[in-house]
């Protein structure tokens, strides 16, 4: 005679439990001395995450980020040969700059003829200039260049991406 | 037949099938045309406007654009470039993106996946919110006004796959979206939550709660955390673009694939066989998600299936193995619980003899464990009482079948139902039973003109759909249906060419048709003879008819006649063995077709080989490597039998596999007493049964979703399901405890995966012969017979039947008086049967909350006539006194059922049907005719809240239209057809 057994079982374990979570963590980041930084950041990530967009929803930060964007935007559509030919230049430049002296302590050795270079030219020596084909060919792409920042100023922009990819938007 | 063609996509040649969608002709070849509203499962619906491409100098469409010789497209045109950016501006205009924090971002968004195709700088349309606000009243899944695109694929699912015809979009109005019944909330529509909607939808406007907060590292973020961070997101996009946006988004999708698992596996609910893939994450079900590879379902799923999953991981799972000491269960080892059901069976064997041992096998279990089920039954006791669930439903069914056309199964395929002329219904209440199989049905009559007869007592959906519906008196089928035979050869409309070709004993049939005129058919059955004479007509001039019959039928005291009655219908007017004809049983678990295929039946070998055939019995000896004498050629009892053996003290011990008899037997007093009486009893379940109470040994097992196996849907389609999640604490797969008990009884078969035993009985069986893990592998699927090569049987019949001689036979038959029936006393007939909602004794739904919230409890369905005449309303208790016992349900007033019939949902345990019903069964397979249970009823001074809450789908009003009214939408003055701008983008 079996009489019916009124039973509760024993309630299963459903899923990982937090021992075994910590133990795949154990495998990939306690050897690196990260458990104890990951855990806290795991365990506080939505206050993490509530800092890192109140501190992103800031008009400065955000300006940052698509200044910043700029700066690669316009990276992006110069073509590496171009920037590298006109970073060099710039480098030249630079150093050029930085290898100028003017007193005779910089320049021991320099004679008469160099004190008179860097003395000022008068109106006759600015006229002589002006006639140097060398030195306007290298005066000339500061003004093209300077010519185009002066268009592109004023360009009126709403959105940049709209002034970038041509695509008109209300935005997102 | 495919013919081939080659067409040129943007100056490439590509070759494939003609006639094929432009889009999935493409995607064949690697190639991807954006767009967001096409699904193949739904057709063109051309409501997303990107997917734009150039023809000949013209603007196309693509969705719309079927393969054909010499078709030229281009999609690099300028215009339908600019199209199709324009489209999606539209849809972005009306859906916010913030992938990152999206739970839909899992590689498989349409909207956020065109984005990143269509490399989207930025959107021309701001996106703003609609005013309507976001609809969280259904348990199972919400509804995102903010989010949805108006593409209108879940209309058109609704309205035309699963034909619920709940959703609609009102293009012609100021803010639209989509509306359930016309404008109600989900949870108080006609929605039954089948899930189509959600499965289609291309992002998150419609999404499973499950998912909410699971799948992304940041989608479990609160909304007032995401909505800042959408808000940075979006100011930086007025500088950077969406792209750097769009790229992080993708890095999102990707590193979610390693943590999200999808696993095709096969339903356990009813017997169509849904397939699809169920996401996990660790142990956690995240949804759902049918394919159209599906071979039955494709993309339909109901209820159930899309949404009851919880019983899985639920705390009341058997996880340890129990034994019976001292009035009480203690937990124990499996190596305890093993050693002792072997030594107590072996033990009751050899003092009672093989005979005293009884194996009831699981119809929820695979072929596999059906199959080792019959083998240790067979081989280890040398007992052949070993039987399943089918004896409770469709065994008679069978009977039917095998007495006429030889093969106990469908005829056909769910595609053959689709394609019928004409489909007729009996005694099943398709809608909430088979709701696939329904929903096939519904979409042909509404787009195809199918025509729809419905015999039934209880006036269900299908009835209401019906073109014709009929309410025979109970147990009175038979003479209709005979009655119809007898009108087709009176009428010459029975197919002479087909009978003289393909069936024996006409004319002995013919003459024991006399008594069935259609006057004494009308008399009997309550059926208008005008009624039968359109009926017979219908079906008599149909070129094709698939004919359905489920429990209405087989739950009868003659239920085997019946079920033949219908099979000799369908042979008289030729409907056997041609596309869109056929006897369709609907089988009602997920595996009692293949319980039954498999072996677990007292009569028959896998394969449905006689156990008295001694060639059969030295062919599977042989297989087994033993003497043809260690099996007996002794038929043995079934279900309904071995408790009356056991209770006669002539079945000693039991072994019962997921089969919750205690609950399901008719008449539970005598079941309960037989279960007592044993010696010895063992169950093996998920869940701590009714029946596991009773039990000496209870042995923790694993629902499908833990193990690999096959099943076999009521097409007889043998699909794999593979293992989505470990077995739970200690519960293994009921193959492996069959296998390890078998080895601690001295038969170490030594399996080590299910394909292994699916082989052994490919060797043996004919029927299966061509049967393999190999050939069902993903999605792919068999229909038995399969040759050994692999070649399969969608359809039977075609060249014969299973005969001697090739031909079937017309069975004669007379009509019986049913074995209990109202008389003054018991003057109601108590009809009982399934809810959409739940699945038997509730054992899995009843784990869900959401199944609750929508049928709380159990209830006694009466007509208004009788509730006019007693004065019932919803909520009045009644007494309902069988002559068995007496229970009292709270009464629900519907039309429904009509007359002195009542109806009793036989999900709730307490109390339960089966305690009102009795043990006469039909004679010939001893089924119990639980539909032939006579009651009366008392209405008693007590009134509760109506027992169905008023947001139930019954009380909904659908709101039929024709599916995508996109032709509204394109006549509206305020739509502009692009790449023109649109005016008001949120509302196109």
């Amino acid at each position: 005679m079996a009489e019916r057994i009124s039973h509760d079982v024993t309630p299963p374990k459903i899923g990982p439990d937090a021992q075994e979570e910590l133990d795949r963590l154990v495998q990939t980041l306690h050897e690196h001395g990260m458990l104890r930084f990951a855990n806290d950041v795991v365990a506080s990530n939505h206050e993490l995450l509530r800092i890192l967009v109140g501190g992103l929803n800031k008009q400065g930060t955000l300006n940052a980020i698509q200044n910043l964007s700029v700066i690669a935007m316009t990276l992006s559509t110069l073509p590496p040969e171009r920037f590298y030919q006109v970073m060099f230049a710039l480098k030249e430049g630079i150093e050029q700059v930085g290898d100028h002296r003017h007193d005779e302590e910089a320049h021991p050795s320099s004679k008469e003829q160099d004190k008179e270079k860097d003395s000022a030219p008068g109106i006759t020596g600015v006229y002589r200039m002006l006639k140097d084909d060398e030195l306007w060919y290298a005066i000339k792409p500061i003004l093209a260049g300077l010519k185009a920042f002066s268009e592109r100023l004023d360009r009126p922009v709403d959105k940049p991406v709209t002034d970038f990819t041509g695509k008109p938007t209300e935005g997102p | 037949m495919n013919r081939p063609c080659t067409i040129k996509f943007d100056d490439k040649e590509l070759t494939g099938n003609a006639d094929e969608p432009l889009i999935d002709f493409l995607e064949s070849h690697g190639i991807s045309l954006p767009s967001v509203c096409y699904h193949p499962s739904l057709g063109a619906i051309e409501t997303c406007d990107t997917c734009w491409v150039e023809v000949n100098g013209e603007m196309k469409r693509g969705c719309t654009l079927r393969t054909e010789e010499g078709l030229n497209i281009s999609s690099l045109d300028t215009q339908a470039t600019a199209a199709r950016h324009e489209g999606m501006d539209r849809l972005l205009a009306k859906h916010e993106l913030y992938c990152t924090v999206c739970e839909n971002n899992n590689g498989d968004c349409r909207v956020h996946n065109a984005v990143v195709e269509m490399d989207i700088p930025i959107q021309r349309y701001e996106f703003q919110p609609k005013p309507h606000p976001k609809d969280t009243s259904s348990p199972f899944y919400t509804y995102d006004p903010d989010q949805c695109i108006l593409c209108g694929q879940c209309v058109e699912a609704c309205q035309n796959v699963e034909v619920n015809e709940t959703l609609s979009i009102d293009y012609a109005s100021e803010n639209p979206r989509v509306l359930w019944d016309g404008g109600k909330e989900i949870n108080d529509s006609s929605c039954v939550h089948c899930g189509h909607c959600v499965t289609v939808c291309p992002c998150n406007a419609l999404q499973e709660n499950s998912m909410y907060g699971q799948t992304g590292p940041l989608t479990a973020l609160p909304w007032s955390l995401k909505r800042p961070m959408i808000e940075v997101v979006k100011e930086i996009e007025n500088t950077t673009s969406a792209k750097p946006i769009t790229g992080i988004s993708e890095l999102d999708a990707a590193w979610r694939q390693p943590g999200i698992k999808r696993t095709k596996t096969v339903c356990t609910y009813c017997g169509v066989g849904c397939s699809f893939e169920m996401w996990t994450q660790d142990r956690k079900i995240l949804k759902v998600q049918p394919t159209p590879d599906a071979p039955a379902n494709g993309i339909s799923t109901c209820i159930k299936g899309k949404f009851a999953w919880d019983f899985v991981n639920s705390e009341k799972r058997l996880t340890t193995p129990l034994i019976r000491e001292n009035g009480q269960f203690r937990e124990a080892s499996w190596d305890e619980a093993l050693d002792l059901v072997a030594r107590r069976l072996m033990n009751v064997r050899d003092i009672h003899g093989p005979q005293s041992v009884g194996f009831i096998g699981s119809s929820k279990a695979s072929n596999e464990e059906a199959y080792l089920t019959q083998k240790i039954a067979r081989l280890i006791i040398g007992t052949n009482s070993v039987d399943n669930s089918s004896r409770y439903c469709q065994n008679p069914a069978t009977k039917g079948l095998t007495r006429t056309v030889g093969y106990g199964g469908d005829a056909g395929t769910i595609k053959d139902i689709e394609q019928a002329e004409v489909v007729v219904l009996v005694g099943s209440n398709t809608a909430e039973n088979h709701p696939v199989i329904a929903s096939r049905i519904k979409s042909s009559q509404k787009l195809h003109g199918q025509k729809l007869v419905v015999f039934d007592p209880r006036k269900h959906e299908m009835a209401e759909r019906a073109n014709l519906f009929m309410r025979p008196n109970a147990s009175t089928d038979l003479i209709w249906a005979s009655a119809l035979s007898r009108y087709m050869f009176d009428n010459d409309l029975a197919d002479y060419e087909f009978l003289e070709r393909w069936v024996n004993n006409i004319d002995e049939y013919r003459e024991s048709l006399a008594p069935f005129t259609l006057d004494f058919a009308e008399q009997k059955t309550g059926i208008p003879k005008q009624q039968l004479i359109e009926a017979a007509e219908l079906i008599g001039r149909a070129k094709s008819v698939c004919l359905l019959w489920a429990m209405g039928i087989t739950q009868h005291s003659h239920g085997s006649d019946t079920s033949t009655a219908l099979s000799n219908l369908l042979l008289v007017t030729g409907n056997y063995g041609k596309p869109g004809t056929g006897g369709y049983p609907m089988r009602g678990h997920n595996n009692v077709q293949g319980a039954s295929d498999f072996g677990c039946l007292r009569n028959m070998y896998p394969g449905y080989e006689k156990v008295t055939d001694e060639d059969a019995r030295k062919r599977w000896a042989k297989g087994w490597g033993v003497k043809p004498e260690q099996l007996s050629l002794e038929e043995g009892w079934g279900n309904f039998l071995m408790v009356q053996a056991a209770a006669d003290d002539k079945l000693k011990a039991m072994y019962i596999i997921g089969e919750e008899t205690a609950f399901s037997d008719a008449n539970t007093h005598n079941v309960h007493s037989a279960f007592e009486s044993l010696d010895f009893m063992v169950v093996q379940d998920i869940f701590l049964s009714r029946t596991a109470e009773f039990a000496d040994v209870v042995l923790p097992a694993c629902p499908s979703v833990e193990k690999d196996g096959t099943f076999v849907n009521t097409e007889r389609r043998i699909q794999r399901f593979y293992q989505v999640l470990e077995p739970l604490g200690d519960s293994r797969p009921d193959w492996r405890i069959l296998k390890d008990l078998a080895a601690r009884m001295g038969h170490d078969w030594g399996y080590t995966h299910p394909s292994e035993i699916m082989a052994e009985c490919a060797s043996i069986s004919p029927l299966f012969a061509g049967v393999s893990y190999e050939r069902l592998e993903g999605w792919k699927s068999l229909l038995w017979p399969v040759a050994a090569d692999g070649t399969d049987t969608p359809l039977l019949y075609t060249d014969g039947f299973p005969t001697d001689d090739g031909k079937a036979s017309l069975f004669v038959l007379e009509w019986q008086e049913p074995l209990e029936a109202a008389d003054d006393e018991y003057d109601f007939m108590l009809d009982n049967g399934r809810l959409l909602e739940h699945f038997q004794g509730s054992n899995q739904t009843g784990r869900s909350q959401g199944i609750w919230d929508q049928v709380p409890g159990s209830f006694v369905e009466v007509s208004p006539e009788l509730a006019a005449e007693r004065n019932i309303q919803d909520g009045t208790w009644v007494r309902i006194t069988s002559r068995r016992d007496s229970h009292e349900f709270p009464a629900l007033v519907t039309d429904r059922v009509a007359g002195k019939t009542l109806y009793l949902p036989i999900h709730f345990g307490k109390p339960g049907v089966n305690g009102l019903t009795g043990e006469h069964t039909d004679p010939v397979v001893h089924t119990p005719a639980y539909k032939e249970t006579a009651v009366k009823l008392k209405v008693l001074d007590k009134r509760t809240e109506p027992p169905l809450p008023s947001t139930n789908y019954r009380f909904g009003k659908r709101t039929p239209n024709e599916g995508v009214a996109v032709e509204v939408k394109w006549a509206n003055e305020d739509y502009t057809l692009p790449p023109a701008q649109q005016m008001n983008p949120r509302k196109m």
